[in-house]
């Protein structure tokens, strides 16, 4: 790192300077002298959060891997810094080059969750970029966004010149040559640009698409200013899994993120239809890679981290179809190099002994379910398909290898929870403990902890909960307490509940429509970022933002969408039919649960867009 | 198998002034195994690498001579090694040299250094050295105590650079005799200075290795 603005000083008066400095072994430098464009990737949180993200790690390599492009990485600096970096007029700048970002060609952001908007904003003032892209004149960087936020682009639409909708190992180097091919053709303007990009699929333009609203705040329908854009933006995805982009490499932080290890993507998308669950309908289809690939992967990047861990990533790591085959195969050489190997994200019902058996042969992890629901009437309106029995089966395998400690998730406010409900949460955690007592295998002399985790509902596009509403705040916090009554046994159980408040901003943002970027701007001034810090988060400063806009949250967190309403994600085609959404929406009414896709096809339409090894039964036929 | 000890110099310049001892360790560690060192793993429930370094840089501190012990099977090359590993780090952690060691790592007595401080004349520079002030340390109860800093300045010599000065000092770092160059420097009371740390000693003067 370059910047020579950032004096020594600076960085021995903020906390963890390493985060500010870059030099990390891994890094990509480039000469100036090659480059036609160049990246500025944000991540807006601090850097222990975004060096832990596997999408930037893909993007930055994936850019990089461009000869004549140069991707750098950004992260939002921490309160202390921003304080230094106003008061000594220092720019936000690039890691690698130093360079300030209104020098790049591209500004990129990374959309993981709604409450880092505020960070979006805060991070383009400090890089000296006008905030709204009506403002951008053509010396500006493009601004650009992406991820799975940009699912429901429209919150932030008058922030960004462009989004990427879906995967974008494939799309970004595309939008890049369009850059350099009009750059150095001459044709570059930047409203040819733009209007070039969103010929180009999964881009989306927001600015060439008018948005209209009926007298009641609802959206009546979009329309595009030219004729030869797309209505609709469909997703972009990779295929074929097994010919994508994967890293050989990472950046080794020198200080601790949150995740620093071997990070291996197995598969993408999910078989489960959870039917609040996000990102188990937008990244359909399921498409694996093999085992000889993910061998290959995770050997390659052993060899270029040294890293003595390695997270099996997925949104289900044990439906992985070869899972057996997998860890068998890794463990031909982990152990014997002390690489030690975790499964993030294992449902209850996959959890055994003999996985237990290859999980503890290097290193134990503390256990961690999800059983969302309380009862197993609400647990099947969500479609969670796992049971009481599978919980305590997955316990006693748990209580079997010495474990004492269970972590349980749940979330209230889901659609028709009644207090029974409720009441179900504090029984599985008293029949948790119970089992543990009564168990044979259990340690003699010690006892169990269980902890329970409750978060609150948010209704997210794209799933068959998208036209709910969120329970308000004071029904969310009325649940909360109930719930603590209910939970009186001090000595083995923990209760942990989520800010109602914080829910209630995100289910703002996840549901809103392009009014709400003018919310977002008074937020700003008011000073608000760094949402997702519980330190940090304003609820006050939120409603004076909402009430500056003349916007009600209640209008988009606490009301019930109509089905045949015009809602404001549907610009995007994420692949999954609203008809197929509309089906789940009534079976979860009904009570009825839904096979999952290896079982039996539900007909979600994400075949469309093809994928190989993808377990859909309909694209086999 | 039979190992041996290892000892390992190495600078750390440049951003590496900004990360902690104990993170420059993590780093070092994974270093070792992106090299294929076979270093010696400790044994029990989680296995490390055994690494020993010479005494800790404060943050903000750059230092050319820095020396880190490990153990190796016998019939190890030491300079293959030293060259495997500085291929697997990036340039501001730059391996130099490895052998085998005669003497502990306790056995370096006095560390040089040069302190470079940015808007302080070297005749106020001369004025702290002929002087120097007690420093005033507080243990982890609050108790105060203070320490005569002079007999731990073994030598010095102060040169004037462009708007700022430049102290050169030999000052103690024998572990139970240590002034750290950070309180050394406070003594100027110049906020805007940076260290680097250039040779290691043993107590008789001799060049450490």
């Amino acid at each position: 790192m370059s910047n020579m603005k950032v004096t020594d000083q600076i960085l021995k008066a903020v906390e963890k300077p390493g985060r500010y400095v870059g030099g990390e072994y891994g890094q990509i430098i480039k000469d100036k002298a090659d480059i036609a464009c160049r990246w500025a990737f944000c991540f807006p949180d601090t850097y222990e959060i975004g060096m832990s993200n596997l999408g930037v790690r893909l993007l930055y390599g994936v850019l990089n891997a461009q000869s004549d492009v140069w991707c750098e990485r950004v992260y939002a600096p921490w309160v202390d810094m921003e304080e230094k970096m106003r008061e000594h007029h220092i720019p936000l700048w690039a890691h690698e080059s130093g360079d300030p970002i209104s020098d790049f060609d591209f500004v990129a952001f990374t959309l993981q969750y709604e409450l880092s908007y505020s960070n979006v904003l805060n991070m383009l003032d400090l890089g000296g970029i006008p905030l709204l892209s009506a403002d951008r004149g053509e010396d500006h960087p493009i601004v650009i966004g992406g991820g799975p936020c940009a699912y429901n682009p429209e919150p932030v639409a008058d922030f960004f010149d462009l989004f990427s909708i879906g995967e974008g190992e494939d799309a970004l180097p595309e939008i890049a040559r369009l850059y350099i091919d009009m750059k150095a053709s001459g044709a570059y303007t930047r409203a040819a640009f733009l209007h070039e990009a969103a010929k180009i699929p999964g881009f989306y333009v927001p600015s060439l698409y008018r948005a209209e609203y009926l007298p009641d705040g609802r959206v009546s329908r979009y329309t595009p200013v030219y004729d030869d854009i797309p209505r609709r933006i469909t997703k972009r995805i990779l295929t074929d899994m097994d010919k994508a982009y994967y890293p050989d490499r990472f950046v080794m932080p020198y200080i601790k993120t949150v995740h620093d290890r071997i990070v291996l993507e197995v598969y993408r998308g999910c078989i489960r239809g959870c039917r609040f669950c996000q990102a188990g309908m937008v990244y359909r289809p399921v498409r694996e890679k093999t085992v000889d690939k993910l061998n290959q992967q995770a050997k390659c990047l052993f060899e270029s981290t040294g890293y003595d861990e390695m997270s099996l990533s997925s949104l289900s790591i044990s439906d992985y179809s070869q899972i057996d085959a997998l860890t068998e195969r890794l463990l031909e050489w982990t152990d014997e190099q002390k690489v030690s190997i975790s499964f993030p994200s294992l449902r209850l019902d996959s959890f055994t002994r003999e996985l237990m058996d290859r999980i503890s042969s290097v290193r134990a992890s503390g256990l961690t379910f999800a059983p969302e629901a309380g009862t197993q009437r609400l647990r099947d309106v969500i479609n969670k398909n796992v049971t009481e029995a599978d919980l305590m089966r997955a316990c006693d395998v748990a209580f079997g290898y010495g474990k004492t400690g269970v972590k349980l998730y749940f979330m209230n406010g889901l659609p028709t929870e009644t207090r029974e409900d409720i009441a179900g949460i504090a029984d599985l955690a008293k029949k948790v403990i119970d089992r543990y007592y009564t168990g044979q295998n259990r340690v003699k002399g010690r006892k169990p902890s269980v902890t329970v985790s409750v978060s609150c509902f948010i209704p997210k596009p794209f799933t068959p909960f998208q036209w709910e509403a969120q329970d308000d705040l004071g029904t969310l916090r009325e649940k909360q307490m109930y719930l603590a009554t209910l939970l009186d046994d001090r000595k083995h159980i923990a209760y942990h509940w989520h800010e109602a408040k914080v829910s209630r901003v995100e289910a703002v943002f996840a549901r809103g429509d392009r009014r709400l970027s003018a919310a977002l701007l008074e937020a700003h001034k008011l000073g608000v970022r760094f949402d997702g810090w519980d330190e940090m988060f304003s609820y006050e400063k939120w409603l004076e933002a909402f009430s500056r806009a003349g916007l009600d949250p209640a209008f988009y967190a606490e009301r019930k969408r109509d089905l045949d309403e015009v809602l404001p994600w549907e610009i995007i085609d994420c692949g999954v039919d609203k008809k197929f959404l509309l089906r789940e929406r009534e079976r979860a009414y009904a009570g009825q649960v839904t096979p999952n896709c290896k079982q039996q096809c539900s007909g979600c339409g994400a075949n469309k867009l093809g994928g190989e090894r993808s377990w859909c039964t309909r694209s086999c036929e | 198998m039979v190992y041996k000890k290892l000892r390992m110099r190495f600078s750390r310049t440049g951003t590496l002034r900004f990360i902690s001892h104990l993170d420059l360790c993590r780093s070092i560690r994974t270093a070792l195994r992106r090299a294929k060192i076979p270093v010696r793993y400790s044994e029990g429930f989680s296995p490390h690498p055994r690494m020993t370094f010479t005494l800790p840089l404060p943050l903000g501190a750059q230092s050319l001579c820095e020396y880190m012990d490990i153990l190796v099977p016998e019939e190890s090359d030491p300079d293959a090694l030293c060259a495997a590993l500085d291929a697997c780090t990036p340039p501001e952690l730059h391996f130099s040299e490895a052998y085998v060691p005669d003497t502990p790592l306790t056995d370096a007595a006095l560390s040089a250094y040069e302190v470079t401080f940015d808007g302080l004349s070297p005749d106020a520079a001369g004025a702290v050295l002929k002087h120097p002030k007690e420093i005033t340390k507080f243990n982890k109860k609050g108790a105060e105590k203070k320490i005569d800093p002079a007999p731990m300045i073994r030598s010095y010599e102060v040169a004037a650079v462009p708007n700022g000065t430049l102290v050169r000092a030999t000052l103690d770092c024998a572990p139970d005799r240590y002034l750290n160059p950070d309180q050394f420097a406070a003594l100027f009371a110049c906020p805007d200075y940076s260290i680097l740390r250039t040779e290691l000693y043993f107590a008789d003067g001799r060049v450490f290795r």
